[in-house]
C-alpha cells in the first residue's frame, strides 16, 4: 500500500495542528458557527444528530492492519465502542466529542492517517475498486491513479470551495466495482486500439435527489494528460457550477444545462491551457506508486491441488465470499458486515482488532474497505481458506452472502442522520429475516438492495437492483421501492414500482418481487436479467398484489 | 478594516469609490468593474493608480486586456464557502502574468489566507471583529507542504522527495525498524520473509545462513520468495565437510541463485592464527576474524539481513524483535517466536533434507573445533564452545539497536 514519507507526514501533522488552534478558537467563542462550519467540514467533522460524527478517510478503500488497532482504540477511547464503514470506504465515529477531534486526528497521523476532505464541498476521498491490485480482470492496478489524484486534490487551494461535494471514482477492471457511472468524474482505465493504457473519463454521474447516470466525456484520454485534464473540469465547475441552490450544485446539473458536449468541447479548451506538472516528476512519483503497491510475493501460475473432503458450507462460502486472484495460489476473501443484530457496515471495535489480527496471518497485514461495507482480505492463500473459514465461522464473519441479496448496502439512516426522513438499518434487518426466510441467498442468487433514509440516496437506492428509499408522508415514515437500478458499467437508474409503503410493509413488498424473479427466471439469469429482459410489469403486478392484501 | 500585506498590517493606500459616487481627481481609486467598463476611455487618461473590484460574476476574461492599466484587482468573497474567486485569481496571475496587486475582500477567514496566497493574492482584508494576532498565528500555522503547484511557486512535495532526505541516517533507521515492527512484526515468518525479500527491501536484503540443523526452514522461505535472493554462506575454513555437502544439496533442492560464500582474510588469519590453535586460546578473537568481520564485509552495501535466531535456543534469546538495527542495518528475525515443534513440523511438510550430522548428536553446529555433540534433553547449543563461557558467536551480542 501507498507509504507516506517525511513529506506526507509533515503535511498531515501541520493540518492537526492548524485544526487543534481552531477548535480552540470555536470552543472560546472567537469562531461562530458559520465561521467554524468549513473548516470543520475540511476535517471531516459534521454535526449530527446526536453529536458531532467524524468521517475518517479510508484513501480508495485500503487500510493495514495496524491502522484499524487503532480505529480500535479510537472507538473505545472517543466514541461507544463503534465504527461505521461507510459507502465510499470511509469510517464514522458517531459520538466523537469536539473537543476530543483534535486529540484523535493526531492519534490518527501518527499511523498516516487522516479525516481530511471527508466533508464539505471539496474532492472527497477517492474510490477505487475493493480488489484493486488483485484482481483477476484487470488492465491496471487503480490505486496508482487514485493516489496521484489523492494527492494532488488534497488541499488543492484552488478547488476546497466547490459548489458542492465532489466524488471521484477509478476502476481497472472489466467488471465495474467502483460504480464509476455513479460519480461526478469516474475514470476507467482502458486500451485504445495500439494497446495502449489510457482513460475514459466519466463526468456528471451522482445520486442524490436528481439521479444521473455519468456520460462519457472523453472515450480515451493519454494517462500522461491525466491532471491538466481533470483540473480543467474542475475551474469550468468551479467558476461555472451553481451556488444558487445547492439541489442544483453538483456537476451533473451544470452538464445537463450546458449540455455533454459543450462541456467537453469547454474542456477541450481550458486543459491544454492548463500548466502541466512536470512530467519528470510525475513519472519518478508513479514510479515509486507502483512499486509501492506492488504486490508483496511473487504471483503464480500454479494452484495447488487440494483433495481433502469439506463441508459444504465451506463450499457455500467460497461460492459467495471468495474471488479469483492474480496469482493463482491465492485468493480474495470478503468479509461480510451485515450481521442481523447490526446495521450494515457496523463494526465494533473488538471486531477491528479480531479483523486486524486475521489480516495479519492470512492477508500481508492488508484489508480493503468495499462500497458495499464489507472488508476484504486481498491476499490469502487457497491453502489457508479452510482454516479461515473456521475462524470467520466462528467470529460471525463467514456468512456466504457477498453479492448476495443479505448483502444489503444502507446509510446511517434515522438512528444516526439529521437530515434522515425514514430508519434504514431497522429496514434492512427486515428484509434480511425475511428473505433468510424464503430461501438460501445463492437460491435468488446476485441480487443487490439498497436503502437510503431520504431523497440524499447515501444508500445509492437508485443504483440497486432493489431500491428502497425513506419518505415521510404526513409525519409516518414510508418507503418508495425501485426496481432495476445498477452500478455496473451499464449503470441503469431503478424504475418506481408503485406508491410508497409503510415500513411494516416493505419486507412483504420486497419478498413479492423476488418470488416474481424466482417465478420467471430462465436458468441462470440474475434478478437484473429477467427484469431487463420482462420489463416492469410481472413486478408491479406482484407488487400490486401484496399492495392490496 | 484591516489590510494586510507582506505579513503586516498596513493603512489602505486606495480608495474604493462606490458606483454612483464622484471619482476624485487625484489618488488611487478603486472602482467596481462595471463602473470601469463604462467609464473606461476617460479612466485612462486619468492619471493616478487605478484598480479594479472584479465582482461576482465576472471573470478575468473582462479584463485581460487591460492588465497593464491595473495595479490592483480586488476579487470580493461573497461568502467563506464560495470558492470562485480562487479559480479567478490563478488565472490572472498564472494565464494572464497580472503582476499588480491581488487583493482578497468581502467574506475572508484568516485560516483560509494561506490557500488565497497560494492562489496568487497577495493582500487580504479580514472582518475587524477578527483578532489581529488571530490573523498571524494562522499564517504562520501553514507550512509550506504542498502536493500541487500553485501560483505561490512553492516546490511541491514531488519535487521535494526528489532531494536527498536531510535526516540522519542512523535515526531514520531505527524510525524505519519501529515502523517495520508495527506494520510487519504480527506477520507469520513466511510472508514476512516474502514481504521483505519481494517489497520492502526488494534488491537490498541478503539471508546469512550457516547451514546448520534448522537453516533450511528460512532457506527455503527464502526461496519460495524469491530463489535470487543473495544467501550469504559464512565458510570459517574450520567447517565440518558434511556442512559443505549439506550446503550444496540445498542449494541445489531449492534452486538457489544467488549463493555467495564469505571467507575470512587469509591475511589476518595468517597473521593471528599462525599456530591454528586461535579457537582454543583466543576464541572471541577467532569468531571476530572468522565470521564477524567477514560477514560486516559482505554485509557492505544491504540495507536489511535476514537471520534465523529463534527464542528457543537457550535462555539468551528469548525476547527477540521481528527488526532490529545494527550497524545502521535492519537486522529482521523471521523465525523468533518458532520452537522445535515448529521447525520440526516445516521440515516435514516440505520433505526437506536434514543435516547429515544431525543424525550423529549434533543439534546445533558451527565450526569443528567448536562443536560437539549434545546429550538428549541438554540445551540444543550446549555443544558449542563447550566447557567455556562462550555461548554466542559474536554475530548476535554485539550492541545493538533493538526496538
Ligand atoms: S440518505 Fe439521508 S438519511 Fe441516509 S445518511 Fe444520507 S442524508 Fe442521512
Ligand atoms: S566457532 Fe570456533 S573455530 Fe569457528 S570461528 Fe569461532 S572460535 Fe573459531
Amino acid at each position: 500500500m501507498y507509504r507516506y514519507d517525511v513529506h506526507d507526514r509533515a503535511l498531515v501533522a501541520g493540518r492537526v495542528d492548524e485544526f487543534r488552534g481552531q477548535v480552540r478558537r470555536r470552543l472560546q467563542g472567537e469562531l461562530n458557527e458559520d465561521q467554524f462550519r468549513p473548516l470543520r467540514l475540511m476535517n471531516g467533522v459534521y454535526l449530527q444528530l446526536h453529536s458531532y460524527m467524524l468521517r475518517v478517510a479510508i484513501p480508495y478503500g485500503v487500510l493495514a492492519s495496524h491502522q484499524l488497532r487503532l480505529l480500535a482504540t479510537i472507538a473505545h477511547r472517543y466514541d461507544r465502542g463503534l465504527g461505521h464503514f461507510t459507502t465510499r470506504q470511509n469510517l464514522q465515529f458517531n459520538w466523537i466529542g469536539l473537543e476530543d477531534v483534535p486529540d484523535v486526528l493526531g492519534h490518527l497521523a501518527r499511523v498516516d492517517m487522516h479525516a481530511i476532505q471527508t466533508s464539505g464541498n471539496c474532492i472527497r476521498n477517492i474510490t477505487t475498486d475493493p480488489f484493486a491490485g488483485v484482481a483477476k480482470d484487470e488492465v491496471e492496478d487503480p490505486r496508482i491513479t487514485a493516489e496521484l489524484l489523492r494527492q494532488w486534490s488534497t488541499f488543492h487551494p484552488e478547488f476546497l470551495y466547490l459548489p458542492r461535494k465532489f466524488k471521484v471514482a477509478v476502476t481497472g477492471a472489466r467488471e465495474d466495482r467502483a460504480a464509476v457511472r455513479w460519480h461526478d468524474i469516474g475514470l476507467r482505465l482502458v486500451r485504445d486500439a495500439a494497446g495502449t493504457i489510457g482513460y475514459e473519463v466519466i463526468a456528471g454521474g451522482g445520486q442524490g435527489r436528481t439521479p444521473v447516470i455519468g456520460a462519457t466525456l472523453r472515450s480515451f484520454l493519454p494517462k500522461a494528460d491525466l491532471l491538466p485534464y481533470i483540473e480543467a473540469i474542475m475551474r469550468l465547475y468551479n467558476r461555472f457550477g451553481r451556488r444558487d441552490n445547492k439541489y442544483k450544485a453538483r456537476i451533473k446539473i451544470l452538464l445537463q444545462d450546458v449540455g455533454i458536449e459543450a462541456f467537453a468541447r469547454m474542456v477541450e479548451e481550458e486543459w491544454p491551457r492548463v500548466r502541466r506538472p512536470d512530467p519528470h516528476l510525475i513519472a519518478a512519483e508513479t514510479a515509486r506508486l507502483v512499486e509501492d503497491f506492488a504486490l508483496p510475493y511473487r504471483p503464480r501460475k500454479d494452484s495447488p491441488v487440494d483433495t481433502t473432503e469439506r463441508d459444504l458450507a465451506f463450499w457455500r462460502w467460497v461460492a459467495a465470499n471468495v474471488a479469483p486472484h492474480q496469482s493463482a495460489d491465492r485468493a480474495i476473501v470478503t468479509l461480510p458486515l451485515k450481521s442481523i443484530d447490526q446495521g450494515p457496515g457496523d463494526i465494533t471495535a473488538e471486531k477491528m482488532e479480531t479483523v486486524a489480527d486475521l489480516a495479519d496471518r492470512y492477508s500481508h497485514a492488508e484489508m480493503r474497505i468495499s462500497h458495499h461495507q464489507n472488508i476484504v482480505l486481498p491476499h490469502v492463500r487457497w491453502t489457508e481458506l479452510p482454516r479461515l473459514w473456521e475462524t470467520l465461522e466462528r467470529l460471525g464473519l463467514a456468512e456466504p452472502i457477498a453479492g448476495l441479496a443479505p448483502d444489503i448496502v444502507a446509510c446511517p439512516g434515522m438512528d444516526y442522520c439529521a437530515l434522515a426522513t425514514a430508519r434504514s438499518i431497522g429496514i434492512a434487518q427486515d428484509i434480511s429475516k425475511r428473505l433468510a426466510a424464503l430461501a438460501p441467498p445463492e437460491h435468488i442468487g446476485a441480487l443487490r438492495l439498497n436503502i437510503s433514509g431520504c431523497i440524499n440516496a447515501c444508500g445509492h437506492h437508485h443504483a440497486g437492483h432493489i431500491g428502497i428509499l425513506g419518505v415521510d408522508k404526513r409525519g409516518e415514515e414510508f418507503y418508495q421501492i425501485t426496481i432495476g437500478g445498477s452500478d455496473d458499467y451499464d449503470a441503469t437508474l431503478g424504475t418506481l414500482i408503485g406508491p410508497a409503503v409503510p415500513a411494516a410493509r416493505v419486507a412483504d413488498a420486497i419478498e413479492s418481487l423476488v418470488l416474481a424473479y424466482l417465478a420467471h427466471r430462465q436458468g441462470t439469469e440474475r434478478f437484473l436479467e429477467t427484469y431487463r429482459r420482462l420489463g416492469i410489469t410481472p413486478f408491479k403486478e406482484a407488487f400490486h398484489a401484496v399492495d392490496q392484501e | 478594516m484591516p489590510l494586510i500585506k507582506n505579513d503586516r498590517v498596513i493603512d489602505d493606500p486606495w480608495l474604493a469609490v462606490a458606483d454612483e459616487a464622484e471619482i476624485p481627481l487625484h489618488g488611487a481609486v478603486l472602482l467596481g468593474v462595471a463602473r470601469w467598463q463604462a467609464e473606461r476611455t476617460a479612466l485612462v487618461l486619468r492619471n493616478a493608480a487605478l484598480g479594479v473590484r472584479l465582482d461576482s460574476g465576472h471573470g478575468p476574461e473582462d479584463i485581460v486586456a487591460d492588465l497593464d492599466r491595473l495595479a490592483l484587482v480586488a476579487i470580493p468573497f461573497p461568502s467563506f464557502s464560495d470558492g470562485r474567486p480562487y479559480s479567478i485569481a490563478r488565472l490572472l496571475r498564472e494565464r494572464y502574468a497580472f503582476s499588480g496587486e491581488l487583493r482578497a475582500v468581502g467574506a475572508v477567514l484568516p485560516d483560509q489566507i494561506p490557500l488565497m496566497r497560494r492562489c496568487g493574492f497577495d493582500s487580504f482584508v479580514v472582518d475587524p471583529a477578527i483578532r489581529v494576532e488571530t490573523v498571524f498565528e494562522c499564517l504562520g500555522a501553514y507550512d509550506r507542504h504542498h502536493y500541487q503547484a500553485a501560483a505561490d511557486g512553492v516546490e511541491t512535495i514531488a519535487a521535494l522527495r526528489r532531494r536527498a532526505p536531510g535526516k540522519s541516517q542512523t535515526s531514520a533507521t531505527a524510525a524505519l525498524a519501529a515502523e517495520l515492527e508495527t506494520r510487519f512484526g504480527n506477520l507469520p515468518a513466511e510472508d514476512l520473509v516474502a514481504q521483505m525479500v519481494v517489497k520492502e527491501f526488494k534488491n537490498r536484503i541478503a539471508y546469512v545462513s550457516s547451514f546448520g540443523t534448522e537453516a533450511a526452514v528460512l532457506l527455503h522461505m527464502v526461496a519460495l520468495a524469491d530463489p535470487a535472493t543473495p544467501v550469504l554462506f559464512l565458510d570459517t575454513g574450520k567447517l565440518f565437510p558434511e556442512t559443505l555437502a549439506y550446503r550444496d544439496a540445498l542449494v541445489d533442492r531449492l534452486g538457489l541463485s544467488a549463493v555467495r560464500t564469505v571467507t575470512p582474510d587469509q591475511a589476518e588469519i595468517a597473521a593471528a592464527d599462525a599456530g591454528h590453535d586461535l579457537c582454543r586460546c583466543n576464541p572471541d578473537l577467532c569468531c571476530t576474524l572468522r565470521k564477524v568481520k567477514p560477514l560486516d564485509r559482505a554485509l557492505t552495501g544491504f540495507a536489511a539481513w535476514l537471520n534465523g535466531r529463534k527464542g528457543y535456543h537457550g535462555t539468551t534469546r528469548i525476547d527477540l524483535s521481528a527488526f532490529e538495527v545494527e550497524e545502521d542495518r535492519i537486522k529482521i528475525n523471521p523465525l523468533r517466536h518458532w520452537g522445535k515443534a515448529e521447525v520440526g513440523a516445516w521440515f516435514a511438510t516440505h520433505h526437506l533434507p536434514r543435516h547429515p550430522l544431525e543424525a550423529k548428536g549434533f543439534l546445533s553446529i558451527g565450526c569443528m573445533p567448536c562443536t560437539d555433540r549434545v546429550a538428549p534433553g541438554e540445551d540444543i547449543r550446549a555443544g558449542r564452545w563447550r566447557g567455556q563461557d562462550k555461548t554466542e558467536c559474536g554475530l548476535h551480542n554485539r550492541p545493538t539497536g533493538a526496538v
